[in-house]
């Protein structure tokens, strides 16, 4: 079935039905002189009111802007028509959850120039930048994607593809090859940029400031052997941070391996920041890898949002610098924290300019079609380039 | 139907001579030249060189030469006479070019071209010796000879325009003035709408040759190729004669086949009663018709 690309160009038809109904409807004769009039017929010839009407120059004008209009609507066999959908690999940073203006979030004003940039009716998937296996289908991304939870900045790298679009609130310094780019944009946007039991750091828009929070102490729930090194230390951060230890709905689940596994495993270790642990690695562990167990190479401390996954059982105590692993797990464990409120990191506040769109959205089913596809365009382009050469010749011989 | 149009002014009343016009003439003239002088040598009778055909007597002038008395018809009617011979009759030749309003029309204008060609057998005939005349409109003939310079024909050719006068057509200019009875050749120049063949007999004359050369607009030759399709309300350049404005559909084959049937009564009188007649539109370049005319084709 013969489906039109742009089918609002087809109205442009009634235009030139209109300017031939006018032409019909005037008709209105130039006076000419001839020496001869008296052998031109007094009385009404029949057939002569048939003829008369639109000079030809005009009608091959007319047909020749008819084949361009139809050529303009972009004639084609539907299942040639239907585009891949555009991949939309959404920026899932909490800086896209900040407000911008009256326009809402981040993400929202992206996605107001994202409707803009495509065609009405291009189908979308939009991709969690930071997690790829994530998605969802459809006009707008779920409203969760954007959060304070701390998310990472997606791999563009990754995504650098053919009908696939960034989503992001900033203009990257290194503009994709392949891959078209929205950005928000936005300016800096103060508030909490983080808290503990007892007080919340806010950031002004020009320095940051403590201050008692107004927000009780956040749950935080520690399972593990009491032997562990790992779960005393998480203790110790939950204490220090003014949070509360809970196992009904916490802010942060922290899961330390509970056994050694049968048989006698290979001993890892793992090692970072000038301190290192060494035991036996139960599973990999889920999520973000934030250490990785030696010699297998396999994550032993994993984190998500909200979650934090050791799986390596210690046989010993951590060796080396003790106060740079409290230092790191701490670390770890504010990360993982899942914020309350609208705490947002101070780095993810910061202006991010004026935003834009880059690429081209356009010409995805075209690049697609192949010669035989493009065969009714071409045709009727060829033919308006015919019909107005003829109009040209015509209009020599009689007016247009 | 749309609003009446108004009738138009004359697309092109005056004479716009081709910027190379004199250079073509003088082209032509020696062309013409060379045409007789070979003519001549295979004894061909020729305007440009006619030979010593006999045509007719006239009475014996004081102080002519005696040789050509005829001494037969002298003995016979004791009165003296001459022989005439073409060559003689030939000496003066008489250009009617027609400015009428009619004339005003076509692209380029039938004045412009009926212009170019008076131009030019005048100027052959000035070549070969012949004294020439040029008569339009009212006034006077301008009379040229062998040696007076081309830009006095060229200036008075200039002047003229199409429908500046009454009287202008060559049936009024024959009615009222009439060719001196030593012109051995008349050309007349128009579109002979309104002339007829009988308003001719009156100028025929033994030894005389009377040429027409028909000048006639291209949209008045063939209206339907040059106005396709277009809505035309025709207006009579000298009259009040109009015709509705549709498109020149079968109309304009009807009025093909009229003019079919004017011309080629024209090319009957005038061939019955040895007159030269052509006809061709405003756009033919004068030197194809004025070998043609001259050469007695």
């Amino acid at each position: 079935m013969l489906v039109w690309e742009r089918p609002w160009a087809l109205w442009l038809l009634v235009c030139l039905g209109v300017v031939l109904w006018r032409s019909l409807q005037k008709g209105a004769p130039i006076g000419r002189l001839l020496g001869t009039l008296e052998f031109w017929p007094r009385e009404k010839v029949a057939g002569e009111e048939r003829r008369r009407g639109i000079p030809p120059a005009r009608w091959a004008l007319v047909c020749a802007m008819g084949a361009a209009v139809l050529g303009m609507a972009g004639p084609a066999w539907q299942g040639e028509a239907t585009d891949p959908p555009w991949r939309v690999i959404v920026d899932r940073s909490p800086s896209m959850g900040l407000a911008s203006g009256s326009e809402g979030s981040r993400l929202g004003v992206a996605l107001e120039l994202l409707d803009s940039a495509l065609d009405r009716g291009a189908a979308r998937i939009f991709v969690a930048g930071d997690a790829s296996t994530i998605e969802h289908r459809g006009e707008r991304p779920p409203r969760d994607w954007v959060s304070s939870v701390p998310r990472p900045e997606p791999d563009w790298a990754r995504f650098d593809q053919p009908r696939t679009i960034w989503l992001t609130d900033r203009m990257l310094g290194h503009a994709p090859v392949h891959a078209c780019v929205v950005a928000s944009g936005g300016g800096v946007v103060p508030g909490v940029v983080a808290l503990d039991g007892q007080h919340e750091l806010f950031f002004d828009g020009i320095a940051s400031r403590l201050r008692p929070s107004g927000q009780g102490p956040q749950g935080v729930e520690v399972r593990g052997p009491a032997s562990s090194q790992i779960v005393a230390l998480a203790r110790i951060w939950v204490e220090s941070r003014g949070h509360r230890l809970t196992d009904e709905q916490p802010a942060l689940l922290i899961t330390c391996a509970m056994g050694p596994v049968a048989g006698a495993p290979e001993v890892q270790q793992i090692e970072q920041d000038g301190w290192s642990f060494s035991g036996h690695l139960i599973h990999p562990a889920e999520g973000r890898p934030w250490a990785w167990a030696q010699p297998s190479g396999l994550p032993a401390v994993a984190w998500s949002p909200g979650f934090v996954d050791v799986q390596l059982f210690e046989l010993a105590p951590p060796a080396g610098d003790l106060g740079g692993l409290a230092r790191s797990f701490g670390d770890l464990f504010d990360r993982a924290l899942v914020p309350t409120g609208d705490v947002v990191a101070l780095g993810e506040r910061g202006a991010v300019g004026a935003g834009g769109v880059s690429g081209t959205f356009e010409g995805g089913a075209a690049a697609r079609l192949g010669q035989d596809q493009r065969l009714p365009r071409i045709l009727l382009a060829g033919l308006a380039t015919c019909l107005g050469l003829l109009a040209l010749i015509l209009s020599r011989r009689s007016p247009l | 139907m749309g609003a009446h149009p108004e009738k138009p002014e004359l697309p092109s009343p005056g004479v716009d001579l081709p910027p190379d016009y004199v250079r073509r003439l003088e082209r032509l003239v020696l062309q013409m030249a060379a045409k007789g002088e070979r003519r001549e040598g295979l004894g061909q009778a020729h305007l440009l060189g006619a030979g010593e055909e006999f045509i007719g007597h006239r009475p014996y002038r004081e102080g002519e030469d005696l040789r050509r008395l005829d001494w037969d018809l002298l003995a016979r009617s004791d009165q003296a006479f001459v022989r005439r011979t073409r060559r003689e009759a030939a000496q003066v030749w008489s250009v009617v070019l027609d400015t009428s309003g009619s004339m005003g029309i076509g692209s380029p204008g039938k004045l412009d071209a009926g212009a170019q060609l008076a131009g030019a057998i005048m100027a052959v005939g000035m070549r070969a010796g012949v004294r020439v005349q040029l008569k339009s409109g009212l006034g006077p003939a301008l009379s040229l000879r062998r040696g007076q310079p081309l830009g006095i024909l060229i200036q008075r050719l200039k002047d003229l325009r199409a429908g500046g006068e009454v009287g202008a057509s060559p049936e009024a200019i024959l009615s009222g003035w009439g060719p001196p009875r030593e012109v051995g050749l008349v050309v007349i120049i128009g579109d002979f709408v309104g002339l007829s063949p009988k308003d001719l007999e009156p100028h025929r004359r033994p030894g005389r040759r009377m040429v027409l050369l028909q000048v006639l607009a291209p949209e008045e030759l063939e209206p339907a190729n040059q106005l396709l399709g277009e809505a035309v309300h025709w207006f009579d350049p000298e009259g009040p004669e109009e015709r509705p404005g549709l498109a020149p559909g079968e109309a304009a084959l009807v009025y093909e086949g009229r003019l079919e049937a004017w011309l080629e009564g024209w090319q009957r009188s005038t061939r019955s009663r040895g007159m030269g007649w052509s006809v061709g539109a405003s756009d033919v370049p004068f030197e194809e018709r004025v070998a043609l005319a001259l050469e007695g084709r």
